[in-house]
């Protein structure tokens, strides 16, 4: 056997796996003799009989959370393998199986259709039911040399890019291009954002700031974090281009504090560009000056307000102000300040840098791509990137795989914390036209569930969130918020013994949803606080029928809402023995007879604690 | 330059750029607000001071709206009653309601809104709030968390007023809440206890603690040592309309009330004033006269180096106590709750029996013994004023006894003033400061007189260098003495509470124009 060079590639999202899977992979490669590992860095000597692999660290398949870890191998001869959900004790015999030529015991998931000799029976990229969903314009295509582009570190391309703009682009070319393709802003707001970038222009203000707001809340939501993490050269070019367009010379990146890795690759970034001359002052001799700042601040929903975020930059309560003057007049410091969501500037950086529109990749609305998160009872979960005009049923279905157990889906909810629900009715609709019906997207976080889940627990779920983010500063929202998730917790609670005349008191409360709705509306100084009822009143459009039952009927067709449940307990199975008594927290069994014992269906909490207890299953749920 | 403004189809003119709600308040709109501070920027937190404006399609908050356009404005719509029911019941709805024992309960907004709005029932009153501690740590300033609303204001006036940071903004969500320096007790943070936050705070959240409520007292051997600008306050509770000479009123009352020793506190500071200047005309450097608590620590705390400066005569109401009988109780009548911790740490342990009302407190104290509003009002117009009776008004404003002083010094020497007017200059009503330079032989005096801390700031870290002789008066709280200087602290009303520099009865003051007489007897008696 003599010398052979194999390249092998791995994307894990998570941090904490990546470290210990990538020890655990480089210990066992370095155990073996036959192995030599060579950073793809160092030039290599030849070496009888030996196998040279190179490693290539994020690379390959990113944001398929499902299939992490996912790993690639290329043999010389051969085209690239892909495998899904591997543990590093495979690796080594993978490799002897590849350099041999011999798979057959191996259970790779797909090829690539790249140059060299296809392997017998492996399913090819291009057959995949996802392969022309994800589209890639933000992100790496599945081909090519793109295949093994380390975007954490600024290469030749990057560097070509940058000198290039400063010293062939004009300013105004770049503004142009910028206004002519009509791009939309990625964050909350839905305005093009050619309007923000007029009005700091005009701004005369010596300094001005690009704040990137990289500062993504929701408990699901990973959009920002799959650009920051892969694609932070791209992020680093669109503040370059921006601020060059601008005259902007202050950056600030805003990162969530739990993103530590992104706030470090960030500063290693900077300071390679600074050493390239790429930042700082008097750049390329051309005479403009940039600096970018990395800052950690701590995740909340209020910051995807720009006012807010600028107050927490300023160390202050992250409060936001009534607009006009708009940040782009007066804003960090006083000084007029752009504010752009990280897939915003990924996509001014794109634009620029490819020369290709939007409408490639989206021809009906124009709108190119938006990276959303899939999560929920979906197969294949992750971070993807798709065409603003593909409808979401192809999302779910194609990309997604469908959902868990071949469920059947019940609706979907975009937009994280502060979106609407959806019923299968709009499955046929584009996130663009979602975006339309509603004026609103959020994080485009596309949520799904099925027929077994509750839509009122959702809506608690999401409401709880919401009132633990509502900031504070204006009256009617902060008490209002607090107001609404406890009655959107009265709809799957039938029995509240503290509350004196509860089931009246409940109604009451739950069908003064309107007048909360129209106070909080009209009185809220944020979209935060606007769209506090939205979820509510998205979901009743919806799904109508549930929550009804849920109010009136005090019933849960998934049985999910505790509250609602009611137990009975078997005359026949019930030896009366008495332990349940006992145990019940609102007193709600009561002997009827000698030995018979009855639940009180208007106390009982539903807490399925007696039914735990009985030890002759004499106690069941009610259905 | 003033615009054109309709308000419910009525035509007014106001002045170019005026904050909106403040107008309409002059006006004699009664637009509920619970947040606004007069010249300070909005904290638009409460939303109840929603109008309707032609053009913008839905309600905004008049105190965000500079007038800068001719409006088209309407304050009372059925929508913006019903948003501003709505909004009443939500913060009801997680208040501790324990109006019967509040401390503020007769003059608390929420509550009278709440009355006036109609709020009978509050459909969402199990929405659970925990209930947190009260902090009775200092003094004078209470602190009940439990009652606060959010509106805002303590940090807004603590921080901007009064530049001391006690009160900040802390947590969001459900555990949004109003901390006091590191969540510390108030007595352990740096507060001056001006009490300009729990003057303002719109609810019972913060409070000034009494101390003789559960107290009697015996008039006819009591001292009574009072304030003037609590004394105008009195009596204008007393009656709304009050036009008569204010102090020469009080004594009359206090006659009526069995009384016998009085005390004005106003008099001692002119007089103080006046020792003052006789010391700066032996020195060789500007004397800073210890007045008001607050500037007082407010100086020593920031220019610590300016200590030296400070007057060694005795304070105003330390120089009071001293002129009384010591086996006598004393009663002392005002609304500076700085000076109330004054005496609190100096004389808690001495054998003195001293009690501080403020206003309220004595208003409580005259009902609780049977006189009535009505009673005492009738009772002033009968007094007739006599001839050449004498009073000072000092300790209204900085600038009042500044007059004053500067009036005897030209009295007394008979310098000639190159422009009259200029003595006038001191009564201007404003926050600023103000200065006065005369010769006298052959050395250059001036007397300075600032109005609130940021003006006190500003002097001192631009301007005190270039001083050499100078007397130099410092009041703390803007607009003059906090609940005092012409703010009507009203008991029963809550509107137009900070209007003060609009108060008709202010300006009149400043128009009165009597003899001065300084009981400099009474000084050198102690001294
Ligand atoms: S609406 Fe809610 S989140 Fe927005 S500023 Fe007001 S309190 Fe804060
Ligand atoms: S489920 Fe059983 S234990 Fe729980 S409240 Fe109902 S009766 Fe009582
Ligand atoms: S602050 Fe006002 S509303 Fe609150 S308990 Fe006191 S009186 Fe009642
Ligand atoms: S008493 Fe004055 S200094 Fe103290 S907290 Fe209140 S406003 Fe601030
Ligand atoms: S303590 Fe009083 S002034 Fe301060 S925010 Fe609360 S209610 Fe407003
Ligand atoms: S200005 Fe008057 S009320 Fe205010 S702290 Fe000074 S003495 Fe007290
Ligand atoms: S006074 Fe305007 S919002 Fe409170």
């Amino acid at each position: 056997m003599s010398t052979i060079k194999l390249q092998l590639g791995y994307a894990i999202t998570s941090l904490e796996l990546q470290n210990i899977w990538e020890k655990e992979l480089l210990s066992l490669l370095s155990q073996d003799k036959h192995f030599i590992l060579k950073n793809h860095s160092t030039d290599l000597s030849p070496n009888d009989d030996a196998i040279i692999i190179e490693t290539f660290p994020n690379t390959g398949l990113k944001g398929f959370l499902y299939a992490e870890p996912l790993v690639w191998i290329k043999h010389p001869l051969k085209r690239t393998l892909c495998f899904r959900n591997l543990e590093p004790e495979l690796i080594p015999w993978i490799i002897e199986c590849v350099v041999n030529l011999d798979i057959t015991s191996l259970k790779p998931w797909i090829q690539l259709d790249d140059y060299g000799e296809s392997w017998p029976h492996i399913p090819i990229i291009t057959q995949m039911p996802w392969y022309d969903k994800i589209v890639p314009f933000l992100t790496n295509s599945f081909s090519g040399d793109d295949w093994i582009i380390d975007n954490t570190i600024l290469d030749n391309t990057n560097i070509d890019f940058i000198v290039s703009l400063y010293n062939k682009k004009s300013s105004v070319e770049v503004k142009d291009l910028i206004f002519k393709s009509k791009l939309i802003g990625r964050g909350s707001g839905t305005l093009p954002i050619e309007i923000k970038w007029q009005a700091i222009d005009e701004q005369l203000a010596e300094k001005k700031y690009l704040i990137i707001n990289a500062n993504e809340f929701g408990p699901s939501s990973l959009s920002n974090y799959f650009l920051l993490r892969y694609y932070p050269t791209m992020i680093l070019e669109g503040i370059i281009t921006t601020c060059y367009a601008l005259h902007i010379n202050n950056a600030i990146i805003a990162i969530h504090q739990d993103y530590l890795d992104v706030y470090e690759a960030f500063s290693k970034l900077i300071s390679q560009a600074k050493d390239l001359g790429l930042l700082g002052d008097d750049i390329l001799n051309t005479g403009n000056s940039l600096s970018i700042d990395v800052m950690l601040t701590p995740g909340m929903l209020i910051t995807g307000e720009e006012t807010a975020l600028i107050h927490l930059l300023e160390s202050q309560m992250p409060f936001p102000t009534n607009k006009p003057p708009y940040p782009t007049s007066l804003g960090l410091w006083g000084q007029p300040t752009l504010v752009h969501n990280v897939e915003t500037i990924a996509n001014i950086s794109q634009i620029i840098k490819t020369d290709k529109s939007l409408e490639i990749y989206a021809p009906i609305s124009k709108q190119g791509t938006k990276v959303v998160t899939l999560c929920g009872e979906i197969n294949n979960y992750g971070v993807y990137e798709i065409s603003m005009d593909i409808s979401i049923d192809e999302v779910i279905n194609k990309i997604g795989g469908g959902l868990n157990n071949s469920n059947k889906i019940k609706g979907f909810h975009i937009g994280g914390v502060t979106g609407r629900f959806f019923d299968l009715d709009n499955l046929d609709k584009s996130l663009y036209d979602l975006e339309k019906q509603t004026n609103y997207l959020g994080t485009s976080t596309i949520f799904t569930f099925s027929e077994e889940q509750c839509i009122v627990k959702l809506l608690q779920h999401i409401s709880e969130i919401l009132t633990e983010q509502s900031c504070g500063k204006c009256i009617p929202c902060l008490y209002g918020s607090r107001v609404w998730s406890e009655l959107i917790s009265y709809l799957s609670l039938a029995n509240n013994p503290q509350i004196p005349h509860f089931p009246l008191y409940r109604l009451k409360t739950i069908l003064s949803f309107n007048k909360l709705d129209r106070t909080v509306t009209e009185s809220s100084l944020c979209a935060l606080g606007k769209s506090l009822s939205q979820t509510f009143i998205s979901a009743y459009n919806f799904f109508k029928d549930e929550i009804e039952e849920h109010i009136f009927d005090k019933y849960c067709r998934s049985y999910q809402c505790v509250g609602l449940r009611n137990y009975i307990i078997d005359e026949d199975a019930c030896t009366g023995c008495g332990l349940c008594i006992v145990e019940c927290p609102v007193n709600a069994i009561i002997e009827k007879r000698i030995n018979l014992f009855v639940i009180l269906d208007g106390k009982c909490v539903g807490c399925g604690l007696c039914e735990k207890v009985c030890k002759f299953s004499a106690i069941n749920l009610k259905k | 330059m003033k615009i054109n403004i309709t308000v419910n189809n009525q035509k007014y003119k106001v002045d170019l750029g005026e904050n909106l709600l403040n107008a309409l308040l002059s006006l004699g709109y009664d637009i509920p607000h619970l947040c606004y501070l007069e010249n300070y920027s909005p904290n638009y937190a409460c939303r109840l001071c929603m109008v309707e404006i032609d053009g913008f399609n839905n309600p905004i908050q008049a105190c965000t709206v500079d007038v800068n356009t001719p409006l088209q404005v309407y304050t009372h719509t059925p929508k913006l009653i019903n948003i501003r029911k709505n909004i009443l019941e939500l913060i009801l709805s997680q208040h501790s309601l324990e109006c019967n024992t509040c401390p503020k309960a007769i003059n608390c907004s929420l509550l009278n809104y709440a009355y006036q709005y109609g709020v009978n029932e509050i459909i969402w009153r199990h929405v659970i709030t925990d209930s947190k501690e009260k902090d009775i740590s200092s003094p004078v300033i209470a602190k009940n968390i439990n009652k606060c609303i959010s509106c805002g204001i303590c940090v807004k006036i603590c921080n901007e007023m009064m530049h001391c940071n006690v009160f900040n903004h802390a947590f969001i969500g459900t555990k949004k809440t109003i901390i006091s320096s590191l969540d510390k007790p108030i007595n352990l943070s740096n507060c001056y206890y001006c009490g300009q936050c729990s003057y303002h705070c719109p609810t019972s959240a913060l409070y000034e603690k009494s101390y003789i409520d559960n107290v009697e007292i015996d008039p006819q051997n009591t001292t009574l040592i009072f304030d003037s600008a609590a004394v105008y306050n009195l009596m204008s509770q007393i009656n709304s309309n009050f036009t008569k000479n204010p102090i020469l009123s009080f004594n009359y009352l206090c006659q009526f009330l069995g009384f016998k020793k009085l005390i004005n506190l106003g008099e001692l500071i002119d007089a103080k004033l006046y020792l003052d200047f006789q010391l700066l005309k032996d020195r060789k450097h500007p004397i800073i006269s210890n007045l008001c608590p607050v500037s007082i620590e407010y100086i020593k705390q920031k220019y610590p180096e300016l200590i030296e400066f400070i007057s060694p005569l005795a304070s105003p109401m330390q120089a009071a106590i001293r002129l009384t009988n010591k086996s006598n109780p004393i009663l002392i009548l005002t609304n500076c709750s700085a000076y109330k911790n004054d005496i609190f740490q100096n004389y808690s342990n001495t054998e003195h029996k001293i009690y501080v009302a403020n206003v309220r407190d004595f208003l409580k104290y005259l009902l609780r013994n049977g006189y009535t509003l009505e009673q005492l009002k009738n009772l002033i117009p009968n007094i007739k004023a006599k001839k050449n009776y004498s009073y000072s008004i000092g300790g209204l404003y900085a600038d009042i006894s500044m007059y004053n002083l500067l009036k005897l010094i030209l009295d007394e020497t008979n310098i000639q003033i190159d422009k009259p007017s200029k003595i006038n200059s001191f009564l201007t009503g404003k926050n600023e400061n103000k200065k006065y330079n005369f010769r006298l032989k052959n050395k250059n005096y001036s007397l300075i007189s600032i109005n609130t801390i940021s003006e006190i700031a500003n002097f001192f870290d631009h301007e005190f260098l270039k001083t050499n002789l100078a007397l130099i008066g410092c009041w703390s709280c803007a607009n003059g003495c906090i609940n005092g200087g012409g703010k009507t602290f009203e008991i029963f009303k809550t509107t137009n509470k900070s209007l003060s520099s609009r108060n008709p009865l202010l300006t009149q003051i400043y128009n009165i124009n009597e003899d001065l007489i300084i009981q400099e007897k009474l000084w050198k008696q102690e001294n």
